[in-house]
């Protein structure tokens, strides 16, 4: 029994020292305020979804008014307004779309608003029939920013022609003012859960966990850049998902002078989110740069978040290269565009390999155990 | 030496403690299938996905749609079986088969503990766990006896020192020690867990806990199997475990290991148990003979079986030395050998098919073959990587592409490291073979990791 003693008493002893040991060895203590992830939420709610929202919102109900106008008086002046005002809400839906968390993810709003390409046939039904239902899920193929575009751009060669067809009364104006009011409903319901309680919930869940607010919204983030901008805005049209490149599945096709300013708008978005910057100007809070040196200066692993900035900066680099309309680019020079993807493929795998392993994120919907 | 060992054969102790773990086990495996059940993983894991990763040799192992359902309910119902020991044979080999036959339906599940569960339900099926307060005792009262050869509790106790025992060893490696890494990565996030929360964001924390868990493992085994440590050791297990289970999500496992370290303890103590549970079940107490139960077909084979079966959780975890390379990059001979929480890897698999004939090339979307899980497990694991590419090179030429080369580009970060390419790009996993032998086609690890 002696022995059992001084195995004992020397299994601790080593345990002690190494614990001490260590300890002395680490003097210099990077960082030991510890890092806030409450104020991250709190910046990110307050300074850049919020007032996306609400600037989204906005932009929807001049949208709305605009398309009552057009309406009423079918004439050139009226519908470059209403164009006008699309184009603004489009730009503006940029701001908020990777934030599908909360009731933008119950509601799918996502998929309800910018489901391209936009079903024609489905749509030229609905004009011709005058019965829609956009509630049904069926029908997101057919609502939202790309199916005002087919609307306002697409559904005749010119533009004399398109106002010919929202003569008063017609079936394609009572559709144009639904998908309209649709967008602002379903973005309305959502700001309000976000102002009306959402919003506390949202940063008080600030553990780190996988149903924690910052595992859920980076993987939302996550999502969203590689299905919605890197696959959805540059690979599938670019043709790197097919055999032939398909420059009729971009976004803001019909319009053919947006393509790259929508997609420009969400590369910022991505530069603002992860930066902790505010909605708009160089105002800067806690963001996904902060945390990601916090945690690295903790584990001493080699410093990654300038490294992502500069390549988000390298595919916005290459993003303003190609022309306005992305479908021409398409066209006449698919290599640039096969380099964007490239560039956002960098992008990802900084971000969803190096970014989410330091961050100590967990791949979304994995909850079953491990080991 | 050698009559030492046949008179250790001879004897014999009270058959409480193999009953008590008896309970323990069916009681933990049913609650483990309910909870599985109820999470609604039997549908998520085994019957919504397109494609399953088999082990190598047992690709015929798969779900059965809807059917799956009732694997697990043999399973379960073995449990009970194992439970209350009726027909305890029989309970205890089908929920060995069936529980195994559910690990080898998709690898993408692989838990060190589901393996320590297939080991300790196959010991299970061999030893008398039935012969003592058990509805075959009831039953039967032939097989009713109140000792069992010493052996049979020393085996479970030896597998249970295995795992800790190697599990320790595996930490034995200078990321784990020298870098305190995967800890590192995993602790500083938790702030929000008591006491120790607050302490996470300091480096010599890390260390601590990585050189103290590597300890624990290490001696554990010993501490409790010497009488005057025991309880010290049975509370280090319970905090050791207790910690893990608030930091990590591995469901079941901390307590099925707390529970199972009770066989360390004394028969007097398992005993109580017994009483105690009788008394709350009322259970009318059934007097056991003072016999001793013996195999019915012979020591010798039962000694002979055993002595194979311990030899290889010997050696099975020491097979990596079969191959050339770093092991946790290459994970050749990484699993059964219970390397528990060692490694954080994460890492991307992207996927082109080319078509051979005309050049014509496709890139992958996993999402629209694999579950997420799925996906994440691939993109890190090589043998999955060539399983999925085969896979791919079938959809495609169904798909119409007569002559399908797949090639992957893939990054893998380990232990904190910058990502780096995983699979070399440039080769054909069409033309690569999934067997056992080394993967040449995976890129050298750029950095050294040292220890066994």
């Amino acid at each position: 029994m002696n022995k059992a003693y001084l195995i004992l008493l020397l299994s601790l002893s080593v345990l002690l020292t190494m614990l001490t040991g260590c300890a002395d060895d680490q003097v210099s203590e990077p960082d030991t305020d510890g890092f806030d992830r409450t104020a991250m939420l709190g910046n990110w709610a307050d300074n850049l979804i919020m007032p996306g929202y609400v600037d989204y919102v906005d932009a929807l109900k001049d949208l709305v008014r605009e398309a009552e106008t057009f309406i009423a008086d079918a004439q050139t002046e009226n519908l470059a307004g209403v164009r006008e005002a699309w184009r603004k809400a489009y730009n503006n839906w940029q701001n908020v779309s990777m934030f599908e968390i909360g009731k933008a993810e119950t509601i799918g709003l996502r998929d309800y608003t910018n489901t391209y390409p936009t079903n024609t046939i489905e749509i030229d039904e609905f004009i011709s029939t005058g019965s829609f239902n956009l509630q049904l899920p069926s029908t997101r193929m057919a609502q939202g920013f790309p199916a005002i575009d087919y609307l306002l751009y697409g559904i005749e060669d010119d533009d004399l022609s398109i106002i010919q067809r929202f003569d008063n009364g017609s079936n394609e104006g009572k559709l144009l003012i639904a998908y309209c009011e649709r967008l602002l409903d379903i973005s309305s319901e959502v700001l309000n859960d976000w102002e009306s309680g959402y919003r506390d919930a949202f940063v008080q869940n600030d553990g780190s966990d996988g149903n924690s607010s910052v595992n859920k919204l980076m993987n939302d983030f996550m999502f969203y850049f590689e299905r919605s901008l890197r696959a959805g805005k540059v690979g599938i049209p670019a043709g790197v998902f097919s055999s032939t490149a398909l420059p009729d599945k971009v976004e803001g096709f019909y319009s053919k002078e947006y393509s790259r300013q929508l997609l420009l708008t969400a590369l910022d978005r991505v530069v603002r989110f992860y930066n902790g910057l505010h909605h708009k100007g160089d105002t800067s809070g806690p963001g996904v740069d902060d945390y990601l040196n916090f945690l690295q200066s903790i584990s001493g692993a080699e410093q990654l978040s300038s490294e992502i900035n500069h390549q988000i900066a390298l595919a916005i680099e290459q993003a303003e290269k190609l022309s306005e309309d992305l479908t021409s680019q398409i066209v006449s020079d698919n290599v640039a565009m096969l380099k964007l993807y490239d560039e956002l493929q960098k992008c990802v795998v900084l971000m969803k390999v190096d970014m989410f392993q330091a961050m100590n994120i967990k791949v979304d919907f994995v909850d079953a155990d491990g080991d | 030496m050698r009559s030492s060992f046949r008179s250790y054969l001879q004897s014999e102790t009270s058959a409480a403690p193999i009953a008590v773990f008896r309970i323990i086990f069916g009681t933990m495996m049913l609650a483990g299938m309910i909870r599985f059940w109820a999470l609604g993983w039997i549908d998520k894991l085994y019957i919504r996905p397109d494609f399953f990763f088999s082990y190598y040799g047992f690709d015929f192992i798969k779900p059965i749609g809807e059917y799956t359902y009732a694997i697990f309910a043999i399973c379960a119902l073995s449990a009970i079986g194992i439970l209350v020991g009726y027909r305890y044979r029989t309970s205890a080999t089908l929920f060995f088969l069936s529980f195994t036959c559910i690990e080898l339906m998709d690898k993408t599940t692989y838990l060190n503990h589901y393996y320590f569960i297939s080991l300790v339900a196959f010991l299970m099926i061999f030893l008398p766990a039935n012969v003592y307060f058990s509805m075959d005792a009831r039953r039967r009262p032939q097989i009713n006896a109140q000792r069992v050869p010493k052996w049979t509790i020393d085996s479970i106790k030896l597998m249970l020192a295995i795992v800790y025992f190697y599990a320790g060893l595996a930490k034995l490696n200078s990321d784990w020690l020298l870098r305190a890494m995967p800890l590192s990565i995993w602790l500083p996030t938790q702030d929000q867990i008591p006491i120790f929360g607050a302490l996470f964001k300091y480096k010599w924390m890390h260390y601590a806990l990585s050189w103290g868990g590597a300890i624990y493992d290490l001696s554990i085994p010993f501490l409790l199997a010497l009488q005057r440590t025991r309880w010290l050791a049975f509370l280090l297990v319970v905090f050791f475990h207790g910690l893990t289970a608030t930091l990590f999500p591995i469901g079941m496992f901390p307590y099925i290991m707390i529970l199972s370290t009770l066989i360390y303890f004394s028969p007097a103590f398992h005993e109580k148990i017994i009483v105690r549970l009788s008394n709350w079940l009322r259970i009318k107490s059934l007097s056991a003979p003072e016999s001793c139960w013996r195999p019915t077909f012979g020591q010798t084979w039962y000694t002979l079986g055993l002595a194979v079966f311990f030899s290889l959780q010997i050696l099975l975890p020491f097979r990596h030395y079969l191959y050339p390379g770093e092991l946790f990059w290459n994970e050749e001979g990484f699993r059964f050998s219970w390397r528990v929480m060692l490694i954080e890897k994460a890492g991307i698999a992207t996927f082109k098919v080319v078509d051979g004939s005309s050049g014509v090339q496709y890139t992958v979307d996993n999402s629209q073959y694999l579950t997420v899980f799925q996906e994440k497990q691939m993109a890190t694991q090589a043998d999955f990587i060539v399983e999925y590419a085969h896979y791919l090179c079938d959809v495609y030429q169904a798909k119409g592409v007569t002559d399908p080369q797949v090639f992957v580009d893939s990054y893998v970060a380990l232990n904190g490291r910058k990502s780096t390419r995983f699979v070399q790009h440039d080769v054909d996993l069409c033309t690569v073979d999934y067997n056992l032998k080394h993967r040449s086609w995976v890129t050298k690890f750029n950095d050294e990791i040292k220890g066994l």
